[in-house]
């Protein structure tokens, strides 16, 4: 959308460039389209106007104003063939910026010949609110003149005929690029649309020209630091610094002795460390531009609520996935070094949404009121009462324990069911008399409460799912087939943990996967669809976001990643292209495409969404079972109607209304409703529009230790 | 499978309820409360001339539809005005064989949610089956003198028996292993006197302990058994001696030509279809 509007880099200018191009030899007559595309992207890519202006005058007349005189006069120059006039006068710097950043990012994909380069180069529209992380409408532009005069600007207004928003433009933007100094990647501004009207009309007036909306592509590292760093007290720039920051520049000693100039953000948890660019835009507006903080709508953290807790409002739930990470360590730690086993444990791997940080509703530590359930005295474990409302839902998170190869094991299948109960058991009795933890082991798993957290531990022999895949044939010979109970097994002991661990990387390196996630699985279920689609399935989709963002960079704030899952969802052609997640970048490009081959000739054998990962090429285990056709189709259906809902109403100067429309789902299309009394329902407060009131679900406040193992999995 | 073939059809006219051929229905309500019953399908059991059965001929009824909260002992307390009950057995499908199977146990085989059931009830006499077939209606599956369980308290009575008994579990595994290792060390003895000693034909057994090396009886071995055969018969023929051989390789050449014309021309064609640009 760069053409579009005032000041825009229209196709007049492409055209001019191009000329530009040809007349310095770097485009001949005989390249062809793709050719003269790849130059052109790259000239902007790689050179900058700001700095040198280009020139399509060949004559050096010295009567001719020098370059150096237009730069002083234009961000932007480009001058055309009379010597005279600059084309990109209307240009901004930071549009010119904006051009080049997409013309870097284009030359990449060009450059890493992607299968579907044309489609996602040339036909994806990047409209700004799905294209930067944070946006920012100034409402009553009318302000922007008392901007004007404050920061004074009249040199430019007379330039410019009284258009006081465009003036504001320029100061504006290099106003806000210095205070966000090193969190901003990008920042870029709307124009506001070129105005026809009657002769017999007076023109427009200004402020009636729409809103200024400015975006902000943040950098991820710069998202956690809570600090603005200045210079030393005695130097001159001090004085500059604490000029530019006003009030909030305070004097402090840092450990390393130095006394510095240091602006501090107060944010307590990650979902206001993110909004501190914020806090950041709105001061400094405030306090050079006399622009009011009623006038700015900042449009970043507006998708938050619906991942926060019901309780704790501040946080998103990422400390609390956080807490319980930790303890998920600590439990390996103990089993790594738990003895009295007869076979060592060599592995301890996770397989829980928790523990890649993509559950909707992180568990906080439990502790249940005694006095809410009855107690089954002889198993340590609390059972729920008749006649109260139903207990509140603990989920226990499952943990795939791998012991030390041996020989010893028993090949026939009951039998290694067998074994596994008795070593079960043996790991609870171990944990409990090494470690004092809460124990209670049936034939398949352990379920281990610490720290208010229950754990469920399984133990897995590497040969079951052979084992369990051997048939014998009526003459006695020994064939391999894939049984159901032999490919559930092998998902839940080998391909989960995997995947698990993958992501857990994807979320170490991109820290706003988890927010993004949380967000998409949560409007999949408020939608009604949650029971057709695993956990994992959907991690992968949002996964591909990040892995694959062209012709985007990877998002850095739940909400522009949740618009981009919707776009993905509703524009995916799911019945002819396998979705690839190159998790770690583990395929190359020529294995991609015999899996696209592949994909093509076993189309109908394969399920209707499949989703290709290194470590499952072709059977694309996680949607197996997955989603039927009605289903998925339903979801495409439904994400391509909410996009445009959610993007109109983020886009809204006014305020965005009511944020939760979009999950709400339609309830009209089914026959048959049937409500459920809210006493038994534990899961109560998560939902969408959260209850006025709900039961009392058996929980204590205050975290402490407990004795008896709580209700697990009662839903 | 016998000769119970379902056909839709035939309106059961004393009840205006649709109902298979050669059955008669019984409704079955869960208690008093409801209005809806569901409806038993009941007749004698019959196989063709020929076909084993287990059941005893003329003393077993076979029920269709039964509903999932009705259980084994709830089914024999309701037939039993008809006559005494021998036994009562529960199926998700019919089958033939009465397998006997060994009791499964509680932790490693959890009994599923059943749906929808099928029942075999055999009476002590055959007097039995004729009262079944004309019993009329409604038959309560929860009374209270003998209620069953439903909804929460269903649900908590399902959550405390999932909660298990170490000891139990501890004894249980115990046993098996050791009846498991019993008879792996039986057959062990077994094969090792077997060794090398012909049977009845004169054939010995192949085993492991031979002298020779042996090939293990999978299908992967198998198949590499094959595939080199195929191999050193491939070197030895000659595949362009005689005319017809060569005729037919160049059918042959033709036809695989031919075959990926068509595979090319459907790939354009999904191709043509997921285009996405279309500027016209």
């Amino acid at each position: 959308e760069l053409d579009k509007g005032l000041g825009g880099f229209s196709g007049f200018l492409v055209s001019m460039l191009v000329a530009f191009l040809v007349s310095t030899r770097k485009i001949h007559t005989t390249m062809s389209g793709y050719q003269v595309l790849r130059s052109v992207l790259q000239f902007l890519a790689t050179t900058d106007l700001t700095v040198n202006g280009i020139s399509l005058c060949l004559s050096s007349d010295p009567s001719l104003p020098a370059l150096a005189d237009f730069h002083q006069a234009f961000p932007v120059v480009f001058l055309d063939s009379s010597g005279f006039l600059n084309l990109c006068a209307d240009v901004t710097a930071s549009t010119y910026h904006q051009v080049q950043h997409e013309a870097r990012l284009s030359m990449a994909l060009l450059d890493s010949r992607a299968d579907d380069g044309f489609q996602l180069l040339l036909m994806t529209p990047k409209p700004m609110i799905r294209a930067f992380d944070h946006v920012l409408h100034i409402h009553p532009l009318s302000r922007l003149q008392a901007a004007c005069h404050r920061l004074k600007l009249w040199p430019e207004l007379q330039d410019l005929g009284g258009d006081y928003v465009s003036a504001a433009l320029g100061s504006l933007t290099t106003l806000l690029e210095q205070g966000l100094g090193s969190r901003l990647h990008l920042l870029a501004h709307s124009r506001p649309p070129v105005s026809e009207w009657d002769l017999s009309q007076d023109p427009p007036k200004h402020r009636d020209s729409g809103t200024l909306t400015l975006g902000l592509l943040l950098r991820p590292e710069g998202l956690t630091s809570v600090l603005e760093l200045g210079p030393e007290a005695n130097q001159p720039e001090a004085s500059d610094f604490r000029q530019f920051w006003g009030s909030r520049s305070e004097l402090r000693r840092f450990q390393d002795g130095a006394i510095r100039e240091a602006v501090v953000w107060e944010a307590g948890s990650m979902a206001q460390k993110r909004l501190i660019p914020h806090q950041v835009v709105t001061h400094l507006l405030a306090l050079h531009a006399n622009i009011p903080e009623t006038c700015v709508h900042y449009v970043g953290g507006l998708l938050d609520t619906l991942i926060q807790s019901p309780k704790e409002t501040s946080s998103t739930g990422e400390e609390a996935l956080a807490a319980a990470v930790r303890c998920y360590d600590d439990l390996s730690r103990l089993l790594w070094g738990l003895e009295g086993l007869p076979l060592t444990v060599s592995a301890v791997q996770g397989a829980h949404p928790v523990l890649r940080y993509t559950e909707v509703f992180p568990p906080t530590p439990v502790r249940p009121a005694y006095s809410f359930y009855e107690q089954l005295r002889e198993r340590a474990s609390l059972l729920p009462r008749p006649d109260k409302p139903c207990p509140a839902y603990v989920e226990p998170m499952t943990v795939v324990c791998h012991l030390e190869g041996s020989g010893q094991w028993p090949q026939d299948a009951e039998a290694i069911r067998r074994v596994r109960a008795a070593f079960q058991l043996r790991l609870a009795e171990l944990l409990t008399q090494q470690h004092g933890l809460q124990c209670r082991a049936t034939a398949t798993h352990t379920d281990v409460l610490k720290d208010g957290f229950v754990f469920r531990v399984r133990v897995a022999y590497q040969r079951e799912p052979q084992i369990l895949r051997e048939m014998r044939s009526p003459e006695g010979m020994i064939s391999l087939r894939d049984t159901p109970a032999s490919l559930h097994l092998e998902r839940e002991t080998r391909h989960l943990p995997l995947l698990t661990s993958a992501l857990h990387g994807l979320q170490q390196q991109h820290p706003a996967f988890s927010g993004v996630a949380r967000l998409a699985k949560r409007w999949v279920r408020a939608q009604l669809l949650g029971a057709g689609f695993t956990d994992e399935s959907l991690d992968l989709v949002v996964a591909a976001l990040f892995l694959h963002p062209e012709p985007f960079t990877p998002p850095s704030s739940p909400q522009v990643g949740f618009l981009r899952f919707l776009f993905l969802v509703s524009t995916f052609d799911w019945k002819n292209n396998p979705l690839i997640v190159n998790l770690n970048n583990e395929l190359t490009v020529e294995e991609q495409g015999e899996i696209r081959s592949g994909f093509l000739a076993t189309r109908t054998q394969l399920p209707v969404m499949v989703i290709v990962t290194p470590q499952d090429r072709k059977n694309s285990v996680w949607t197996q079972d997955g989603p039927t056709p009605q289903i998925l189709q339903q979801l495409v259906v439904l994400a391509a109607e909410a996009l445009p809902v959610l993007e109109k109403q983020l886009m809204d100067p006014q305020g965005p209304g009511d944020i939760r429309t979009v999950f709400r789902p339609p309830l009209d299309l089914y026959d048959v409703l049937i409500r459920l009394s809210p006493r038994h329902i534990p899961r109560h407060r998560q939902a969408v529009d959260s209850p006025a009131a709900s039961f009392c679900r058996g929980l204590l406040s205050e975290p402490g230790p407990t004795s008896l193992m709580p209700v697990l999995g009662y839903d | 499978m016998g000769a119970r073939r379902r056909k839709r059809g035939s309106r059961d006219p004393e009840q205006g309820i649709p109902s298979p051929p050669g059955y008669s229905v019984i409704p079955i309500k869960f208690s008093e409360k409801q209005q809806a019953s569901h409806y038993l399908y009941v007749r004698e059991h019959r196989v063709r001339e020929g076909t084993k059965s287990s059941w005893p001929q003329k003393r077993t009824l076979f029920v269709l539809n039964v509903p999932p909260y009705c259980t084994e002992e709830c089914l024999s307390r309701l037939f039993s005005p008809c006559g005494p009950v021998q036994s009562v057995q529960l199926q998700e499908k019919p089958d033939l064989t009465d397998s006997a199977e060994e009791p499964t146990s509680k932790f490693f085989h959890p009994t599923p949610v059943p749906g929808f059931q099928v029942a075999y009830v055999v009476f002590q006499k055959p007097g039995g089956v004729s009262a079944a077939l004309v019993l009329k209606g409604p038959l309560l599956a929860s009374t209270e003198s003998h209620p069953v369980k439903s909804g929460i308290h269903k649900w908590i009575s399902s959550y405390a028996d999932s909660v298990p008994d170490p000891e139990a579990l501890r004894a249980e595994v115990d046993t098996f292993m050791e009846a498991y290792d019993k008879r792996i060390a039986e057959e062990e003895a077994k094969a090792k006197e077997e060794e090398g000693v012909p049977d009845e034909e004169g054939w010995v057994k192949v085993t492991r302990r031979g002298r020779r090396p042996v090939l293990p009886r999978t299908e992967a071995a198998s198949l590499r058994v094959l595939d080199r055969e195929r191999r050193k018969r491939a070197r030895k023929e000659l595949l362009n001696f005689y005319a017809w051989q060569h005729r037919e390789s160049k059918m042959e050449h033709l036809a695989q030509l031919r075959k990926k014309f068509e595979e090319d021309k459907q790939r354009i064609e999904l191709m043509r279809a997921q285009r996405k640009f279309r500027p016209y």
